[in-house]
């Protein structure tokens, strides 16, 4: 698994069947960056969970539709539906938690 | 303009005393490092379970959470603290049972076993990244450090620039600061009402929330000291670029400009006085 990036185009049929963690993050964004580099060590840590990138500078369509006000904001997603969404930066270990309560339930 | 610069502070003074060194940050430059090698990662299959391992197990049970077959990082508890200890040791292709405490027996299959590796910064690593006039880990290092005292140079500009007009002496007009916090009170209130908002309206806490401050007086007053500092760095920076502030019109954006440059070229100056 990876961490995919996406756009207005093709963001929809990607997260539609599965489990994805989704980082909306915008241009010139230092809790941005900072959360970028989380999710890299998360990933790393759990290969087996799909991370989907956007970035709301461009493609503002989609930020819309999800309600994304500020950012960075995370959304859970799975099979297309929103279970949880968190706003800001998180550590490893808090976005591992918080991706753990809902993975496996 | 009719704001003057009297008497500037030396830049030698400044930027030569080593008083306003930019450092390196080592720890960021240790985290970029291994961000760096985190991207040439390997999982090595494994024959035994460890504590970070990515385990891929099937499991069966009467309870239908624990009756699927799910991977795990083994030890992180974010699945089930009980199941995760028991694996500790096993060996894959190993079927066994967990007697769990609240949910009765399960059996674990162990399919698969995966180590992350993360390998070191070594040349090889570097000339695999193919980075631009980058061949060894040597020259990644360095082209990381000075990356980092760049961006710290600027940071430490700040501070020095805020130094030198402490240690200047200015003849600020009133008028034009004046000019400057009304131009930015108007921008404020362009800005209020595109949202359909009046700003001189906005209560202590949208005030907060907009401007960081609780009332428009003590917008004004902050706004007075950030424009004098800002009309205090572009006189500055005329002065360095030999350049006559009398025949500059003032404008918001320029006194911007000139303040930011201001910086950028302190930050230049700063960071060729340092050894990498």
């Amino acid at each position: 698994m990876a961490i995919l990036e996406r756009n207005d185009a093709d963001f929809e049929n990607s997260i539609e069947n599965g489990f994805y963690v989704v980082d909306f993050y915008g241009e010139n964004c230092g809790p941005c960056r900072l959360l970028a580099e989380t999710i890299k060590n998360v990933e790393a840590e759990m290969p087996f969970v799909d991370f989907i990138e956007l970035n709301t500078t461009q493609n503002t369509e989609t930020a819309e539709k999800y309600d994304v006000r500020a950012v960075p904001t995370l959304l859970l997603v799975r099979d297309g539906a929103v279970l949880d969404r968190k706003l800001g930066y998180m550590d490893n270990s808090e976005l591992s938690e918080w991706i753990g309560r809902y993975l496996y339930s | 303009m009719r704001s003057k610069l009297i008497a500037p502070a030396l830049l030698e003074d400044f930027v030569g005393n080593g008083k306003w060194r930019p450092e390196t940050d080592e720890e960021e430059i240790e985290k970029q490092t291994e961000q760096f090698c985190l991207g040439y990662r390997e999982y090595r299959a494994q024959q035994t379970v460890e504590s970070g391992d990515i385990a891929d197990l099937e499991l069966t049970s009467e309870e239908p959470f624990f009756n699927r077959r799910i991977k795990i990082n083994v030890g992180k508890g974010l699945f089930d603290k009980e199941l995760e200890k028991a694996l500790l040791g096993k060996r894959l292709g190993e079927t066994y049972t967990v007697a769990h405490s609240s949910e009765g027996d399960i059996s674990v299959f162990v399919k698969d076993i995966q180590r992350l590796w993360v390998p070191p910064l070594s040349d090889e690593l570097v000339e695999r990244a193919g980075l631009e006039g980058i061949h060894n880990a040597e020259e990644y290092k360095r082209s990381i450090r000075l990356e980092n005292l760049k961006k710290n140079a600027r940071e430490t500009a700040y501070d020095c620039l805020n130094g030198m007009i402490a240690e200047s002496v200015f003849e600020l007009d009133g008028d034009e600061v004046s000019f400057l916090i009304e131009s930015e009170m108007e921008r404020c209130r362009r800005i209020a009402e595109e949202q359909g908002e009046v700003f001189d309206d906005f209560d202590s806490e949208k005030l907060m929330g907009v401007v960081g401050q609780p009332t428009i007086e003590d917008f004004r007053r902050m706004l007075n000291e950030m424009l004098r500092e800002q009309l205090s760095s572009s006189l500055l920076y005329l002065y360095w670029q030999g350049k006559d502030s009398e025949s500059q019109p003032l404008t918001p954006e320029l006194i911007n400009g000139l303040s930011y440059d201001a910086v950028l070229y302190l930050a230049e100056k700063l960071e060729e006085n340092t050894e990498v």
